[in-house]
Order: C-alpha cells, then structure tokens, then sequence
C-alpha cells in the first residue's frame, strides 16, 4: 500500500526555478550531459487542482459570520449537547429510569395547555388500562398554575379501541377530586367583554363507574353514572378589584355555591384511525346523552346532548390532507333553577379556537366547525413519527338557543398555521399561530393534556 | 453623486461575487517526478484515538451547520451557483495516486469475477467447525454483534439480520463490502456465515458495555439466552456476518473534513481528497446511505517495512436494500433523515414542493426485501443519512472519477459478489443484481454525459500531422451513439501562434475509439519551423512552452451540456506534442 501523496517543493504555480531545475542545471553544467534536460522533461506534469488559501468567498463572508455568530453559537451549542447527552448515556439512562419506574407500576409524564392549565406533569401509579384483564391505578397531576386532579381507578378492559378485535366489553370504577384555582370567567354569551372578567376557584369530587362494550373493532357503546359535588369560590380577581360588579347576579351563577349532582348516560362511537397521527386517514363520529339531576336548592336538573364528527381526507399520496370535525353540545336545563356557568359549554382555548382565552365563551348551546389544510414536512421513514404543518380554520359560537340565533356571521373565528409533531397514535406537540380573534397567539400544547 | 459612491460598493460586490463563482482550480505546471511525500516517511508516534458520538455528529450535520449557513448569505449563494473547489490531489491524468486510502484495482486491471468475490482476504470465513469464544459483545442497539475468535485463533465481528428480516443486512454487507474492496477502498474481510449457537462460548471474565455505558459481566448463560432472541434458522443453525477484525492499532474513524494533525503523513483535508469525494458516486450506486465517520476506521499499520496510518471503510450494512436494522424505505438514498432544506421547501410552498420519494407508491416489503431500485435513483442528487463533508465538495470531475470506478464493473463480476451474499431464494438474487446493473447503468450514464469522457488520451505522429487519439467513454459505455458524435475543439499554442476553434465530427468505432489531427507549428508558406525555434522555445518557461486542447462533445437533444477535457501538450520537434496532462 502506497501512502498518500502530493507534489512536493517541484509543483509550482509559476515558472520561478525549482529547487530540481536548479539542480539539474548544476549537473548539466558539471557534467555537460545534455540527456539531464530531456530526462526532466519527460516528467512535466499539468494538473487542474484545488488549493488552499484564503479565498474571496472567506473575505465576503467574514460580515456575515459575525452576524450570524449567535446562531454560531446556538448551533454550537446544540452539537454541544449533543455530545455530552451522548458520554453521559443520558437518553438511554432515562429510558432505563423510566422503565424500573413502569416495572414498578409508576408511570410518569409531562405535559402542558393552554393558560387555565399551565404546565405540569403528571404521575400514574398502578397499571394503565388493559385490553382483557383487570387494572388499577392512582393518577394524579398538577400544574404550576396551581391546579390539581388526583384520580383513582379499577377497572377490566378499556384499552384502545382502536385495537380491540370486538367483542369486547370493559368496565371502570373512578373516584376523582379536582381543583381549580384562578380560572377565569368572562360572562355568558356571545357578547361578554374580554377585558370584564374574573377569577375563581372550583373543587370537584366524584364517584362513578362506566361500562364499555365493544360489538366490533372500532365501534364502541358507552353507559356511564356517578356522583359529583362541586364548590365554586366567591368571584374576585386582586389586581381588578372592580371587575366582579361588572357581572349582573343573574350572569354569575355558580359563584359561591355548593352542588351535588347525580348523573347517567350514554354514548355511541365510531373510530377508525386517529384524528392526529403519523397515518392519515382517520375519521369519526360520536354521540352521547347524559342527564344530571341535583338535590341542592336552586340548581336545575339538566341533560346534556353531545355529537361530534371528523375526517381527515387524505390526497396527493397521502402527503397532504383536508381535516374537518364538526362538534355540538347543547345543555337542556328542567324547569327552574340555576346550572352553573362552569357546567356550561365553553368555546375558546388550545384545542378549538386558539385566538381566544380558554372557554372565552360560555352558553347553553355550542357548535363549533374546524378545517385543516395539513401537509408533511418530514417523517422518520418508518412511521413512528412525522412532523406536519397545517393551515387552520376554526369557526364557532355559543348561543342559548343555535336554532334560533344561528348565523354564519356571528361565528368566533380562528386560523393560522401550526406545526404538529405526530407519532403513531397521537399529537406530541402543537405549535399554533393562531389570529382572528381577539388577541393573536402563538400556543404551544405538548405531551398528554391534563 | 450620491448614487454612485453607492453603487460602486454594489457593484464589487457583485463583481466579487461573480470572480468567486469562477473555477476553483489552478493550474500546476511541475518538472521532475511527482513523488507521494509520505512514502518515506515512517509514524514515529501512534496518533491520539478518536471516539466521536453519533449523536453530536449528527445534529453538527444536519442541524447547526444549515442553522449557521442560514445568515451567511454568501455560502448559500456559493452554495447554489457557485463553483467549487477542485479536489487537491488529483494527477496529471486527473487521477489519484495508490495511497492509504485507495488502491487502483478493477478500474486499472479487471478482477476476474473470482478476485471479486473473493475480496480482501483469503476467500474463507471463521472455522465453524469447532468452538467459537466471545471476547467482546455489543448488545444495545436493535440488533447485538459479538467479537469472536474461531477455533482457528482468528477473530471477527459479528453480527446478524434484525429479526423479521432474514438475510438483508448480512448479504448487503457482504456483497456491497466486495465491491467497494474490488473499486479500490481498503476494506475488512467479510463473510456470511452460519453457525451452531450451541459452539458459541463465552471467553472467561467476559464484559461488554451495556447502552448506559456500563461494563457489565457476561456468562455462557447470558449469551445463550441473547443467542435465542435472535432470529435463527429452521435448522437451529444461525447465520451471521463475519468480518476479519483488522491488523494494526486502531485509533478510531476518520473524518470527512479537515486532517488528523497528530498523523504528519495526512496533509491534504478529506474533504478535499479525491477518493472521499468520489466516494459519492460509489455510495450512491449500491445506496451506502450509512457514510458517517464512524464506519470508518483508521489503522497504524506496518506494511512494507513502514508504519503509517491506514484508512479503512467498515460497516456496509446500511447499503443496498438494507437500513441495517430494518429494510430501506423509497426515501432512503433521496433525502437525509433531517433534510433542513427540504423541510422549508416544503414549509414555504404549503407542501406543493415534493421529493420524488414521497409520490411513489411503495408498499413496504417483507423478508429480505426492502427498497432498493432505479425507480427513484438520480446518480447526482443521491443523499445518505446525513451531510457527509467530502460529498458536498463533490464536483463533476470528482463524480466522473468516481464513475469510472462503477463502470469498471461487468455484470459477471457483480454476480459474483452477489452470489456471496448466500441468498437463499434465487430469485432474491437475480432481482438484486437486475438492480445494481440498472444503478450501475444510470449511474455511468449521468456522470459520463456530463464530462467529455475521453480516455486513453495519446499523440500519434504522422508524416503529415500529430494527432491525438482518445477512447470516448460515452460511446464504448453504449451512452451516445459513434456515428454523428462532435466536439467542439479549441486549439492554443500561444508562443508558436497557433490558435483553432472548430467543430469536428471524427470517425469513431463503435467501441468509441478515434482522433483529432493537431496544427503543428509552420511558417507563413506552411513547412514545418526549424531547429530555431525549438531551441528558443526551449528557453521559454515551461507553462509558456505548454499548448492546450479543449474538447467538448456537443450534446444531443436532452442531454445536458458536458464539461470539456483539457488536455496539456508539451510540444515536441519530434512526435508534435507529448500529452503531460488533462483535466475533466
């Protein structure tokens, strides 16, 4: 094996004599061999090569990298880490933390949306639902924005349906106490002012079962009951002492009241594929009744109605797509009494229309429609992840009566563009830049919603 | 006056900016005998061991170097228009000399397909008709390798097909290793082979480094136990990929740009070495899509009463229709894993801007079988996993060099190393090799169309005239046709005041062989110059005696515009001129 080679000393740009020719004419003077000169010359070589140096590109580019030295950094920064993540083992290290933590029946998580929640993390201990066996678990999870739900459950079956070869049924027995701190109220109505609202806090605490049956893959029926009681703190908000009077008695109910409420229903829902995922294509439908009566004086009885459909067209290879969902919920009270406004549909927020404060808007009834444009930026190649960007849509209003007051020109609106980071089953993350409404924002939802 | 003391800095810097897009070369006259400066030279001191993580090397490649060149405007103009810099290191024949990196094989002296197959070593994988004992292990990652010594004392590296996927990482690595071994590049010994789990034994005191990077004990239970979760064979037998662990002092993989200082031999940047550039071509045609720095090696051998540093490319798993851990999907080969720019293109146009990948209907293969077709295969826009400095410095002469390599291979020579990849469905086989035929002919077809591919470049002399014969490369690989094949020839010899520029169409056989006559120096009645003006050219500096022929074959309808070869005369009153060099 020869070793790398280059020119050396004899290779020249110019014609200055070398070192060899020099030499050769010594020896062709000494010896007067005037075979020396054809001998050399049988050696020429020309050759088209690169060459170091400094060249123009460098000097033109020298402004520019000094500009560009904070993303210099950045870069280098991230190549950085990179290195000392990979000798500290750090990502197989958390992985192998996070699976004794499993083995041991702890399931941690981290997560985070919208104001009202904040970010926070969250911790399972126990089993997660099983597709045919038996489970039982404690969840909890709070958020710097100071709220907390701790949940405990047991249960057979429940996994996802997604994957159940039917039939199948599942059943779940659930004990869950919530608080909420510094939420925010803003009236009820379409016509509630932004600026004019409130914080208060609420606890909850229930008691309930469902049963789950499973006819086929993807179709699921769904009959639930329980308990709830609710305490909703006194109206105040410390840095706008006013703002609570802005609220007429009749628009506030709920405020500083205890309630007790017994619940049933029922549910029915089709699924195939998921809503946000690496595989486009999914779509769904779903409707459900549940009734709630109370015992508490001044609270009405109530049933409430949901529906909810969606699509996600895949075209063009499946590249892109034409998401659209549409979802309704009507709250019916009976007879006289109060349903408060916590129990009330709420429009506005991370997941429907993002240029508005979560449930910015408060009624009986809610309809609201979203349409995605999504394309692909990138995926891993083996369909475990994707990163989409979309072009969005939403559009939605509250009403006491929508088959009365419904008008395409009263509808809340919010687009944008967001970018949504998928696996095979889910969003991990969604960046939305959201306009239209009364604020532009940019919101960043992550990880599984509290 | 005000607009023009603006203008004018405008102006250079467009001025600038286009002298700095001109060719990056320059032209090295040299007198005497081009010698490789290390041949002499012995390593007195063993160079440090490098051991750089996949993870940093990766988010350098693919995410904060596009992120710094986002604000250098000029690198990205560079980028998209300019030209650039030639390799350092190419010879008179615009070729590389043997060296430490690469060795002239198949291109230089056509291997039988036996030599092919055989590859660098002695034909025979490890003994597996005794006990094997496990001396080193890996089993983080998808799939576990060993490092074995045979009964035979000899050791390898092994390691297996992911489960589901019997036979696809072992054959790519062993026929893809045969080949890049046979077009020059130093590679290890590999074999498939099949084995007895239960001869495996594992060595006393055994550890390995578990993935959180803990040396962790192994005993035979242990391995047995890893041994059964690996895929094995109806027969209980085990197949496998050996490859010879290779002599010298292993002092980790080289990188693709810059030089290893403390190895005084290593002077000219690898990104600007001619076989790492050229390296591109032979990657793309057998979908090497795994060419990061770590699979190489770098190696203090002692060879031929010297020690210096060899340079090795290990790991061909990833090749082929191999992912190495699962089979290659259509985007494998045609974008990087993170492809920063095809991500705003995409981002930009609201996804109308698609790779050719993301249209083609594909449906994933089971077995041994993964993607690895000329459907969606450009020989000049092919992508490995992420940017490899030297391919980005790749220019047309770099790809033609490198096409030469993938031409100098018959489809009976790559039969045979696919024969060595021990499919166990004919079938398996034939579609493979139909394929990497189908690449190899796109492959020789882009980059012979953009050169003007002439070889075997000599003068003949004449009574008459000197001409110079050439073998046209385009018409012996079957590219363009003989028949109506021109060039546009461009003549100087400035110090005998000749000059030609004209459009011929010489006579070619069919294996592409023909001549262009040469003007020789006469006087103004046409008889040849005298003994005068030879010897006052002679007094002339060499690059001022020097004539020059350009000749660029005139492309036919949807071909694109080939660059010329430049060929350097040195005349001679004897023969007319003697060719002392060329430049594609």
């Amino acid at each position: 094996m020869k070793p790398s080679c280059r020119c050396r000393g004899r290779a020249r740009l110019h014609s200055r004599p070398s070192v060899a020719s020099l030499g050769a004419l010594v020896l062709l003077l000494t010896f007067g061999l005037p075979s020396i000169g054809q001998a050399q010359e049988d050696s020429v070589a020309v050759v088209e090569r690169g060459a170091p140096g400094v060249e123009g590109w460098d000097i033109l580019e020298f402004p520019f990298k000094v500009i560009g030295f904070p993303l210099y950094l950045v870069g280098s920064g991230l190549t950085a880490l990179g290195g000392v993540a990979d000798r500290g083992h750090w990502i197989p290290w958390l992985v192998y933390y996070n699976e004794q933590l499993n083995n041991t029946g702890i399931y941690p998580s981290f997560a985070g949306q919208g104001p009202n929640s904040g970010t926070g993390g969250t911790l399972l201990l126990g089993a997660p639902p099983r597709e045919r066996s038996v489970w039982a678990n404690v969840h909890g999870g709070a958020t710097v924005k100071q709220y907390w739900r701790a949940q405990a459950r047991i249960g057979y079956g429940l996994a996802d349906v997604e994957h159940v070869e039917g039939p199948a049924f599942g059943v779940q027995a659930l004990v869950l106490t919530e608080h909420r701190a510094e939420d925010e109220f803003f009236g009820i109505g379409r016509d509630s002012r932004e600026e004019a609202r409130s914080d208060f806090d609420l606890d909850r605490y229930q008691v309930g079962g469902l049963f789950v049956f499973i006819p086929t893959r993807y179709l699921a029926f769904e009959v639930s009951g329980g308990w709830e009681r609710s305490e909703a703190g006194q109206g105040n908000d410390d840095r706008r002492p006013d703002v609570d009077s802005t609220f007429a008695p009749l628009e506030i109910p709920g405020f500083d009241v205890e309630e007790d409420y017994f619940s049933i229903g029922a549910s029915a829902a089709w699924r195939v594929g998921y809503s946000h995922a690496v595989e486009r294509g999914g779509h769904w439908a779903s409707v459900g009744y549940h009734w709630n009566q109370s015992d508490t004086d001044g609270a009405a009885d109530f049933g409430r109605f949901t529906a909810s459909a969606g699509i996600d067209l895949p075209f063009d290879h499946r590249i892109r797509s034409l998401a659209l969902a549409i979802y309704y919920e009507s709250l019916r009270p009976n007879g006289d009494g109060e349903v408060a406004f916590y129990r009330l549909p709420g429009l506005g927020g991370a997941t429907n229309l993002p240029s508005y404060r979560a449930d910015r808007f408060r009624d009986r009834d809610l309809i609201l429609g979203q349409a995605e444009y999504r394309y692909r930026l990138w995926d891993d190649s083996r369909g475990r992840s994707a990163l989409d960007a979309s072009f969005f849509l939403y559009g939605g209003m509250v009403a006491r009566r929508l088959s009365s007051e419904f008008r395409f020109d009263r509808l809340q609106e919010s687009y944008g563009f967001a970018l949504s980071l998928l696996t095979e089953t889910s969003r991990l993350a969604h960046l939305a830049l959201a306009l239209g409404g009364e604020r532009t924002t940019v919101r960043l939802t992550f990880g599984l919603g509290l | 006056m005000t607009s023009l003391r603006y203008r004018q800095p405008v102006v250079l810097a467009i001025c600038a900016l286009g002298l700095a897009s001109c060719a990056r070369s320059r032209l090295v006259v040299s007198e005497g005998l081009v010698r490789p400066s290390s041949e002499a030279s012995t390593l007195t001191e063993v160079p440090h061991k490098r051991n750089p993580g996949i993870p940093p090397d990766f988010i350098e490649h693919s995410v904060s170097r596009p992120l710094r060149s986002v604000i250098i405007l000029p690198r990205a103009f560079r980028d998209l228009f300019g030209e650039k810099v030639e390799a350092y290191n190419p010879t008179a024949e615009d070729d590389v000399v043997n060296s430490s990196w690469f060795t002239h094989r198949n291109v230089r002296r056509r291997l039988t397909p036996a030599g092919v197959a055989r590859g660098p070593g002695d034909g025979t994988g490890p003994d597996t008709s005794g006990l094997w004992t496990v001396i080193g292990a890996k089993v983080q990652g998808v799939t576990p390798g060993f490092r074995i010594r045979d009964a035979a004392g000899v050791e390898y590296l092994i390691k297996f097909d992911p489960a589901g996927h019997a036979e696809l990482m072992t054959a790519a690595e062993s026929i893809s290793q045969r080949l890049f071994h046979a077009a020059g590049y130093n590679t290890a010994a590999t074999h498939v082979t099949v084995f007895d789990p239960a001869k495996v034994r594992a060595a006393e005191s055994l550890m390995f480094e578990d993935e959180r990077g803990r040396d962790v004990p192994m005993t035979d239970a242990d391995l047995q136990e890893l041994l059964r979760s690996l895929p094995q064979r109806q027969d209980g037998r085990m197949r496998a990929v050996a490859s010879r662990i290779l002599a010298g002092v292993d002092i980790g993989p080289f990188e693709y740009e810059g030089r290893r200082s403390d190895d005084p031999a290593d002077t000219i940047p690898h990104q600007h070495r001619r076989e790492l550039r050229g390296l591109y071509v032979m990657a793309a045609w057998l979908n090497h899509i795994d060419t990061k720095q770590h699979n190489s090696l770098d190696l203090v051998v002692d060879e031929d009463g010297r020690r210096f540093v060899k340079h090795y490319l290990i790991d061909f798993g990833s090749t082929l229709w191999s992912s190495s851990i699962h089979p290659s999907g259509p985007s494998d080969g045609v974008e990087y894993q993170l492809d920063l720019g095809n991500i705003a293109a995409r981002l930009i146009t609201a996804g109308a801007y698609t790779a050719s990948w993301e249209r083609y209907d594909y449906e994933p293969q089971s077995g041994s079988l993964g993607f690895y077709s000329p459907d969606l295969f450009d020989p000049g826009s092919w992508r490995n996993n992420y940017p490899n400095s030297a391919f980005k410095h790749l220019t047309t002469r770099d790809g033609y060099w490198g096409a030469k390599l993938v031409a100098s291979f018959d489809e009976e020579q790559i039969r045979a190393a696919v024969a060595t990849g021990q499919f166990s469905n004919p079938e398996t086989a034939e579609v493979l090799a139909q394929a990497i035929l189908a690449r190899r002919d796109l492959t020789v077809r882009y980059w012979y169309l953009r050169v003007t591919p002439l070889e075997d470049l000599a003068i003949t002399s004449t009574s008459e005239r000197p001409a110079l014969v050439f073998r046209d490369m385009a018409v012996a690989e079957g590219i363009v046709a003989a028949a109506g094949r021109r060039y546009e020839v461009r003549f100087e010899f400035p110090e005998a005041g000749l000059r030609m520029r004209e459009v011929l169409e010489p006579r070619l056989s069919p294996d592409g062989h023909g001549e262009v006559a040469l003007p020789i120096p006469t006087d103004a009645r046409g008889n040849r110059l005298g003994p005068e003006f030879w010897e006052s050219l002679h007094r002339q500096p060499l690059e001022k005696r020097l004539a020059k022929l350009e000749l660029t074959a005139i492309p036919g309808p949807g071909q694109p515009s080939p660059r010329s070869v430049r060929v350097y005369l040195l005349p001679d009153p004897d023969r007319g001129y003697r060719v002392v060099g060329r430049a594609y």
